[in-house]
């Protein structure tokens, strides 16, 4: 049955119940007017009876006193139009009184009548009075005289016993009568007593018949109540039961509908959702099995494409594999016959067919290495490529390559440069693969660079996942464009395909090298400049795993970034401060990028989100200060720390910003002291401090005053400045971190009067920095370092400390650090 | 020179090794499969063996084990000749008891380079 139906049969019957009720109730009404009309009639009728009860003996009275003293004719007329009135309402008595009822007030009304010319009598002409008493008794027979009246009236009575006898049958109130009938009653009061008698008999029967009828009508009430009660639980039973049944059954269809919906959706496409009857759900659920059944279909279908697809791949990759196998074979014939028949013309002394021989081996030889490369990418391709771990020394490796190169190195008029990390150590690879990777990244760099210079650098870092190893191959060729650095990955592509013509090689080389590297869980990414050169770094682990990487799709990044590197940003005007910094920072294990002016900086700065920005401060057009406001001013990149740096050359390091130590807060006395010793030599007695917070002030006072130094105080730069004015102290205490003008902008001013640029300055910072720390610090500085304790590398050293300290402090607060004539900070 | 047992069932691969080991004065045996090479390494009593893998008969890794299982032969150098970049063949050559391997197609010079490490040695 369909839900449309089930909800009209279910509306149906709810209407018929709500027809039902409204029946009762019309039914139940008119039984309870019926009897409400009941009530008023019997009610009316014994206030009738009352009435009547009341007047009939006044009138009685005043008719036999009348009687006695006679009336004058208008009282007569009173009394007659009185006794007529009563009459009315005894006649209306009689028609009010319900039909089968109506035996006593009827009779009431006969004897009313004759009591009423009983009345009349005396007062009424004797001829007409004949008539009228003849006309009105039937049996008026008896006709006496005037006085005799009443006794007349006494007579009829007894003639008209035979309603007066049914009273006693009647009325059990007629047996004394029938004493009275013993000594013979006057007529007249006896039709008076009648009367009286019946009225009386009326009373209480009406009074019965009040009750009864009540009663009658809280019983129809009663059934009224309880049949529309009745009714009304029926109702709400059916439309409870109809509902019930109804969203059962809905509720089943859904559930059903829903969980088929949601195993589908899960890829479960063999589900079926159940269907039985003929509802709409029903409908909805077999469309749905349709759906899934096509999907179904489809999906094997594209399945079974797929498979065939893979299936023509591997058998393309088989074929290639078997086909370079057997072509193989021939060629190592050729090369080989080749290269046997130079020797053996050099042994005959046939010189001249050497050149043609050697152009036979050589094209030989390249059709060789086409088939190995097609080989190798087939295999790749197939999935078939394995690794062949060794561990080998790197160095030795780089050497190895290096004695192959030399001749393509020669051979374009270019200088090789080998830069390698004294620590390269140990790695474990595929060497064959990293050879060749590296063989083919030089041979590249030499066919594209004439009379320039390839380097080839190494080094290890730390990466987010252990340590890596990373090869730099750079060269100062004709470089590529955006559009040629995009393809240069691509197999069969080399940046034009002029190039192949000019400068030959299979094309594949790159593609092939970067597929190993990434087997080997690492990458090649480039960087190049039309015109300029190209760069181009290898990226592996120090430790390849077993298990071959999975190749990542084509088409996703041309430069691949390292997962979970954290990102610096350094911006510098020097290129080789931000090569220093950028190769530093990348043997740290960080994600470097560079920006050579403010703008780019801040551009990248937006773009990239980096971890931490390391930032020079004196460059042209915009300084660092401008790109420090401006980055805090925005802000998505409010919260990056920024490290300010600069750099000055040897000639300006003493004076210009001119900070010789640093000092950490809170200060420590003695080290205070300690610090303070290496100056005295050179300073005499004179310390001016700058600084804002009072108590660090006088504690710093204090110290300085028991270690016999004479102290000039500022609370900021520009009381400083004016304290400079007024005497040049040997030394300044500087904190960098104050109000009105701080420590840089003080320096700044400073640096700008010749006189006051050689004060050393002494900068005291808010950071912590433990001995543990400086320790490591030194250590890593005698290592990376062959300069003097000021040279640029102890910088190096320093910014990486704090990029790291910013890192692992996550956005710390104030980073601030000066040293050895440079002042580094990081800004809140 | 020295006296070597070139097993290759190829046949221009065997010519052309041979004539060019024996330019630079080395006495070459050849053989065309593996068991011909386990013979003639009893019967020779060669310096040093180049051994090819892929070879009828008996392969090279057999041809390998059973020569280094014999207590006449086991002190002969074997250098396997293994086919370009397959690193399965090659651990293959190492496991079975080859001294050292070189991939095919054989490049002269560095053959020399690695027989002259046994032979000297």
């Amino acid at each position: 049955m369909s839900i449309r139906l089930r909800l009209l049969l279910s509306f149906v019957v709810i209407l018929s119940l709500f027809a039902l009720n409204i029946l009762t109730y019309y039914n139940g009404n008119g039984q309870r007017i019926t009897a409400i009309e009941q009530l008023e009639s019997a009610n009316a009728r014994r206030i009738l009876v009352a009435e009547i009860r009341q007047e009939l003996p006044e009138l009685h009275r005043t008719a036999r006193i009348g009687a006695d003293i006679g009336l004058d004719p208008e009282m007569v007329a009173t009394l007659g139009e009185d006794i007529d009135a009563l009459g009315e309402r005894i006649n209306d008595l009689a028609a009010m009184t319900e039909e089968e009822r109506r035996g006593p007030p009827q009779r009431l009304v006969n004897v009313y009548s004759e009591l009423k010319t009983q009345w009349l009598e005396p007062f009424q002409p004797e001829p007409v009075e004949d008539d009228s008493v003849g006309g009105d008794s039937v049996g008026g027979d008896s006709v006496d005289g005037d006085s005799a009246a009443l006794e007349d009236a006494e007579d009829t009575a007894p003639t008209e016993d035979a309603p007066a006898e049914e009273v006693p049958t009647e009325d059990p109130a007629d047996t004394p009568g029938d004493d009275e009938e013993a000594i013979p009653p006057p007529p007249e009061k006896s039709l008076f007593e009648q009367a009286t008698h019946l009225i009386d008999g009326l009373g209480i029967s009406e009074r019965q018949r009040v009750a009864e009828v009540s009663q009658e009508y809280r019983a129809v009430e009663a059934q009224i109540d309880k049949t529309t009660w009745r009714i009304f639980v029926i109702s709400i039973v059916v439309a409870l039961v109809v509902a019930t049944l109804l969203a059962m059954r809905l509720t089943r269809g859904l559930t059903a509908l829903e969980t088929g919906a949601r195993r589908v959706g899960r890829g479960e496409l063999k589900h079926r959702i159940p269907t039985s009857g003929k509802d709409e759900l029903t409908q909805l659920a077999v469309a749905f099995n349709d759906m899934s059944g096509r999907l179904l279909e489809t999906h094997q279908r594209l399945e079974e494409a797929r498979g065939l697809a893979e299936d023509a791949n591997q058998a393309k990759s088989a074929f290639l594999a078997n086909m370079s196998h057997e072509l193989r074979t021939p060629m190592n014939a050729i090369i080989g016959y080749s290269e046997m028949l130079v020797e053996e013309a050099e042994d005959l002394g046939q010189e001249d067919f050497i050149p043609d021989l050697e152009k036979i081996l050589a094209a030989g030889k390249h059709l060789l290495a086409l088939i190995n490369d097609v080989l190798d990418l087939s295999k790749i391709e197939a999935g078939k490529m394995t690794l062949f771990l060794e561990t080998f020394q790197a160095q030795d490796l780089i050497d190895d390559v290096r004695a192959t190169i030399a001749p393509l190195v020669s051979k374009n008029n270019n200088k090789l440069v080998v830069d390698l990390d004294n620590e390269l150590g140990e790695i474990t690879a595929d060497e064959t693969k990293v050879r060749q990777t590296l063989f083919n990244l030089l041979s590249n760099a030499c066919k594209f660079t004439e009379n320039g210079t390839v380097t080839v650098r190494a080094w290890r870092r730390k990466g987010p996942i252990g340590e890596r190893v990373v090869f730099e191959v750079e060269d100062t060729g004709i470089g590529m464009t955006q559009e040629q650095v995009n393809k240069v990955f691509d197999e069969f592509t080399q940046a034009d395909s002029s190039t192949t013509r000019k400068y030959g090689g299979t094309g594949l080389g790159l593609s092939i090298s970067k597929k190993f590297c990434q087997m080997m869980g690492g990458d090649i990414t480039l960087v190049s400049e039309a015109g300029k050169g190209t760069t181009f770094t290898v990226d592996l682990p120090v430790s390849v795993s077993e298990k071959p990487m999975p190749i990542p799709k084509p088409g996703t990044q041309p430069f691949p970034m390292l997962p979970g590197a954290d990102k610096v940003l350094v911006i510098d005007d020097d290129p080789a401060t931000l090569d220093l910094t950028r190769r530093f920072l990348s043997k740290e294990g960080y994600e470097v990028v560079t920006a050579d002016n403010g703008e780019k900086g801040l551009k990248l700065a937006r773009e990239i989100k980096p971890r931490v920005i390391t930032l020079d401060i004196m460059m042209p057009g915009m300084d660092g200060w401008a790109v420090l406001t401006e980055l805090k001013k925005e802000p998505a990149t409010a919260d990056i720390p920024v490290v300010m740096l600069t750099m000055l050359d040897e000639r300006e390091m003493g004076f210009a910003l001119g900070a010789s130590e640093f000092l950490r807060k809170p200060i420590d006395r003695d080290r205070l002291a300690k610090l303070l010793e290496r100056f005295r030599g050179q300073a005499g007695q004179r310390v001016l401090l700058i600084e804002d917070e009072a108590d660090t002030r006088e504690v710093m006072q204090r110290g300085l005053e028991k270690a016999g130094w004479k102290i000039s105080l500022a609370e900021n730069g520009r009381v400083g400045l004016e304290r400079l004015q007024e005497s040049v102290p040997d030394l300044i205490l500087l904190d960098l971190m104050m109000p009105e003008m701080d420590g840089f902008e003080f320096l700044a001013e400073m640096r700008k009067r010749e006189e006051w640029r050689r004060i050393p300055v002494v900068v005291v910072t808010a950071k912590e920095l433990t001995e543990e720390d400086r320790h490591r610090l030194s250590g890593q500085v005698a290592q990376v370092l062959h300069k003097d304790a000021y040279g640029r590398d102890d910088l190096l050293a320093e910014v990486g400390d704090l990029v790291k300290a910013c890192i692992d402090q996550d956005n710390a607060g104030d980073q601030e650090n000066g040293a050895a004539g440079e002042a580094a900070r990081g800004e809140k | 020179m020295a006296k070597i047992l070139l097993v290759e069932d190829n046949e221009m691969n065997s010519d052309m090794l041979a004539r060019r080991l024996t330019r630079r004065g080395h006495e070459v045996i050849v053989a065309p499969d593996g068991q011909d090479g386990l013979d003639k390494a009893h019967s020779e009593a060669p310096d040093l063996i180049l051994m090819d893998m892929s070879l009828p008969v008996l392969d090279g890794w057999e041809a390998t084990r059973r020569l280094k299982a014999d207590d006449k032969t086991k002190a002969i150098p074997v250098i396997a000749l293994t086919a370009h970049a397959m690193a399965d063949d090659r651990q293959k050559a190492l496991d079975a008891g080859c001294d050292d391997y070189d991939t095919k197609p054989v490049e002269l010079k560095r053959l020399l380079r690695k027989m002259g490490v046994f032979l000297e040695g």
